[in-house]
């Protein structure tokens, strides 16, 4: 059966429907312990139905192509003690904006073996720098083609593709283990896994020294990674959903000063070839760029159908789908934090009595509508008198994001980096605190 | 199925070749706020195939059952190209050759309730949560049943059939105050019996007073306390803590990782004892076999505080001389079987809560957990609700509890274990590697730990 087939008889069915599809095919190489382990190929169907019947919404997903069929059933079977529906279908026609350069041609076709040997190179490399460590890669890449047709008219689809390489190495010294790596995500192979290698060797210099820290209150430098730690805070405060179930402290907030002058941060579904970039998010609503943040301003929340319908206002294009077999929920596309005046060396430089904090654990599991950002740091270096001097560990990181992009905010660096589908800069703040062991 | 896969993997050229195939039918319900936000069904079906070339892995998922003898094909000459490179022998530990059907036998299967009575019973206690207090301003609701068919096969003859169900369920209260909001969640999971989510309403109640009452609360103060953990709390950090350090596949590669984790080696004192164990029927962590057909079996990880154990899957229990022992698991076809727990567990000890208390001057109890997370020396979990201990006595109520600590250091600094063994299940579930979530459970008495970093100002 085909898709409009499909989507004919269920709409004949229930009053509206929307078929979302994706078929693709993921190939990931890994090196484990400094040699070739895996490759593992993952050829992916999937097909998920909303349907609303008597004004309600059921959802339904199968991996079964010739399960299409029975998925109005199913689909119908859930609505009839689903919850009411208050949002419609897309009736946009397809390709809200430009398309934005997520197909590269030569993703598909790529040699594995040529992956194997660049993974070769580096774990020479590594190995030349420092024979004790273990060095870790990973890379993959894929190829997928995603549909969606609503009753309402709604209909398009695109093909995007993903490349992927991360490198890292392990360094076990009695019992304090130190994990480095640095990998990005693109359209296709325009970045390669052998130029973080300096980095790499830069970092484990300094990081192979354990330093001391007392529990206190300190300048921190963020790397683009540490801040997309802490704006893991942020994501649900801004998400349309919190908004709408009055969770979000920034409910009331739009149009007013929430963080300092300096802080703009946009999502941009239509960034010319970026990770999350799509003419049209994933329940069919044309892609826009807003900032989120402009000037300290809380400019966007972001929207889906369903929470823009909520709070009685337009979806923003930021209904996705984690996997096909989840429902449309607001979330961010390509997050770009806007670079400020100084160098990130500048940042570094100013700190007199500091951390660098690269990796936090655990912010994930804190409670992101208190803006408080916890997290043991797993990768952090101190820095003294402007310089790193060595390893922070087994100490806990805590501030609040509303006071740490507000009156503590220090500075903003003009240099950013990819973190997945974000571009971020190194940031500094003040009054963070410290605790640790001694 | 049977023929299907066996003739697909009889006489191989591989050193070892498996089959898996899965369908699975998944249901769940979503509560947020007052709002019944999703209702739905989905069916995941497909396969994986997995091929061993001198010490390689390639791998291959797919959905759509056609061309079986390619996929194969596909499989194994990724391995060849792994083992093209590669001077070592594959060294998969022996199992005996198996052929079983495994069935769930329910006690009441979630597919005998009709889907309205589930919703209804969600949405009683989403009510339930909602009217609680004026402070509470949303909630979310979450259940989920799922019932798999999984067929399994290897070139050594195996063949397994297992039918499993898994459900679960966590229900969170959210409450706010001038512009604080705090969250508290009662969760709940089990492979058997939808009745244990029935007639939950005190537990929920509990949550919603938990999150109420940390809107007063005050944040902790950063810094190193003394704490005791509940069996909650105490089965996250043993999961966190030193369950992903017992992994097989950390260490059997890696000389450094060797060294630091022989058998033999002091973790901490003559009263800690530490398992994990597939054998515990009816919790998320049970599995009769796992998804290399090896049958599980209860492991002793620390015994007497002596390490004595390991958390193996074949490659790794073959590589390092060890005995397997069934905890290769992966969390659907789409991926290849890692070293995992299942139901992790700190033995029952003698100390009670009141001699846990008695002396501490100034300290941290924390119960619950929203979670964990280790790098495999540093670990971080999140407690859902702390209070202050001083002078022997539980005192005010704090918020915002960050517990972090080094796995090695911390082990040793359990200086009680109580005597009120408790498991624990939920609807979440644990992450490593792109696997997420895989059901496990976790068990404990109350713990007491000197010296635990608690963040915060």
């Amino acid at each position: 059966m085909k898709m409009e087939e499909l989507l004919e008889k269920a709409s004949a069915r229930a009053g509206a429907a929307e078929i979302y599809s994706m078929d693709g095919s993921t190939t990931n190489v890994s090196f484990e312990n400094s040699k070739l382990k895996s490759i593992n190929r993952s050829d992916q169907f999937g097909l998920a139905m909303r349907v609303v019947a008597d004004g309600k919404l059921g959802f339904s997903a199968t991996t079964r192509v010739e399960d299409m069929g029975n998925l109005i059933e199913r689909a119908l079977g859930v609505a009839a003690f689903g919850g009411p529906c208050e949002f419609s279908f897309s009736g946009e026609l397809a390709g809200g904006g430009a398309s934005p350069g997520i197909h590269d041609p030569s993703v598909p076709g790529m040699a594995v073996t040529e992956l194997v040997d660049v993974g070769n190179e580096c774990v020479e490399r590594l190995k030349k720098i420092d024979p004790e460590v273990e060095v870790f890669l990973n890379f993959g890449f894929g190829e997928v083609e995603v549909s969606l047709a609503a009753s309402e008219g709604f209909s398009g689809s695109y093909k995007r593709t993903r490349f992927g390489g991360a490198v890292g190495v392990m360094l076990l010294e009695g019992t304090s283990k130190l994990v480095l790596y640095r990998g990005r995500q693109a359209v296709g192979p325009v970045f390669s896994v052998k130029d973080y290698i300096p980095e790499l060797e830069e970092d484990l210099e300094v990081a192979r020294k354990n330093v001391e820290i007392s529990t206190g209150v300190y300048d921190v430098v963020l790397t683009p990674n540490g801040v997309a730690n802490l704006l893991w805070s942020l994501g649900p405060c801004v998400n349309g959903k919190s908004v709408l179930k009055g969770e979000s402290p920034l409910k009331d907030k739009l149009g007013e000063q929430v963080f300092d002058e300096r802080v703009t941060i946009i999502d941009d579904p239509l960034l010319e070839s970026g990770v999350e970039s799509r003419s049209f998010d994933d329940e069919g609503t044309p892609s826009s760029r807003k900032p989120v943040v402009e000037g300290g301003v809380l400019k966007n929340f972001l929207l889906d159908r369903n929470s823009a319908a909520g709070l009685k206002t337009e979806p923003t294009g930021n209904g996705l789908r984690g996997d096909f077999n989840i429902a449309p929920y607001p979330g961010a596309t390509n997050l770009l934090w806007e670079p400020g005046e100084v160098s990130k060396d500048e940042l570094i430089a100013n700190v007199k009595d500091g951390v660098i904090v690269d990796r936090l654990m655990g912010v994930m599991m804190g409670n992101p509508y208190s803006g408080f950002v916890n997290g043991n740091i797993g990768l952090g270096f101190r820095v003294e008198d402007g310089r790193r001097t060595g390893r922070v560990k087994d100490a806990m990181f805590s501030t609040n994001i509303f006071m740490a992009l507000k009156e503590n905010l220090i500075g903003i660096s003009k240099e950013r980096d990819y973190v997945h589908a974000y571009q971020l800069p190194w940031i500094a703040v003040r009054g963070v605190n410290i605790a640790a062991a001694k | 199925m049977k023929d299907l896969i066996l003739d697909q993997v009889r006489g191989t050229r591989a050193d070892y070749l498996e089959i898996r195939i899965e369908e699975s039918v998944t249901t769940s319900i979503n509560f947020q706020g007052p709002k019944l936000e999703t209702v739905q069904d989905n069916m995941n079906f497909g396969g994986c195939i997995r091929a061993l070339v001198k010490g390689g892995w390639g791998f291959i998922a797919f959905n759509r059952l056609d061309d079986i003898p390619r996929k194969v094909e596909t499989a194994i000459q990724q391995a060849e190209l792994i083992g093209r490179e590669s001077s070592e022998k594959s060294r998969l530990a022996e199992v005996p050759v198996v052929t079983d059907i495994v069935l769930a036998n329910p006690i009441v299967d979630p597919r005998s309730i009709r889907l309205p009575r589930r919703v209804d019973l969600l949405g009683a206690y989403n009510e339930q949560i909602l009217s609680y207090h004026e402070n509470i301003v949303s909630s979310n609701v979450r259940y989920f049943d799922r019932a798999t068919r999984l067929y399994f096969g290897n070139s050594e003859g195996t063949y397994i059939e297992q039918e499993k169900i898994d459900m679960g369920a966590n229900m969170s209260a959210i409450a706010q105050k001038n512009g604080d909001t705090q969250m508290c969640t009662f969760g709940v999971g089990t492979t058997r019996d939808y009745n244990i989510i029935v007639n939950r309403e005190p537990a929920v109640e509990e949550a919603c007073r938990a999150a109420v009452e940390m809107l007063d609360a005050e944040p902790v103060k950063g810094g190193s306390y003394t704490l005791i953990a509940d069996q909650h709390l105490a089965g996250v950090f043993v999961h966190e803590a030193f369950g992903h350090l017992s992994e097989g596949d950390n260490v059997y590669e890696n000389k450094q990782y060797q060294e630091l984790m022989t058998l033999g080696k002091e973790f901490g004192g003559k009263h800690l004892n530490v398992y994990d164990t597939g054998l515990d029927v009816g919790y998320r962590g049970y599995l009769k076999y796992d998804d290399e057909g090896v049958q599980t079996s209860k492991e002793h990880l620390i015994r007497e505080g002596e390490l004595v154990g390991r958390l193996h899957s074949r490659e790794t229990a073959g590589k390092m001389g060890e005995r397997p022992t069934g905890n290769a698991r992966a969390i659907s076809f789409r991926h290849p079987p890692i070293c995992r727990m299942r139901n992790t567990c700190i033995e029952n000890g003698s100390a009670t809560f009141d001699e846990m208390l008695s002396d501490i001057k100034l300290g941290v109890y924390a119960r619950h957990s929203r979670g964990g997370q280790t790098d495999g020396e540093m670990f971080t979990f999140i407690a859902a609700e702390a209070w202050m201990i001083r002078d022997g006595k539980l005192a005010e109520r704090v918020k915002n509890v960050a517990l972090q600590g080094n796995v090695f250091e911390t082990m040793r600094n359990i200086d009680l274990v109580g005597n009120d063994f408790r498991i624990k299940d939920s609807a979440g579930g644990c992450g490593k590697g792109a696997q997420m979530p895989l059901p496990v459970s976790h068990g404990s008495p109350h713990v007491r730990i000197q010296n635990v970093v608690i963040g915060g100002r």
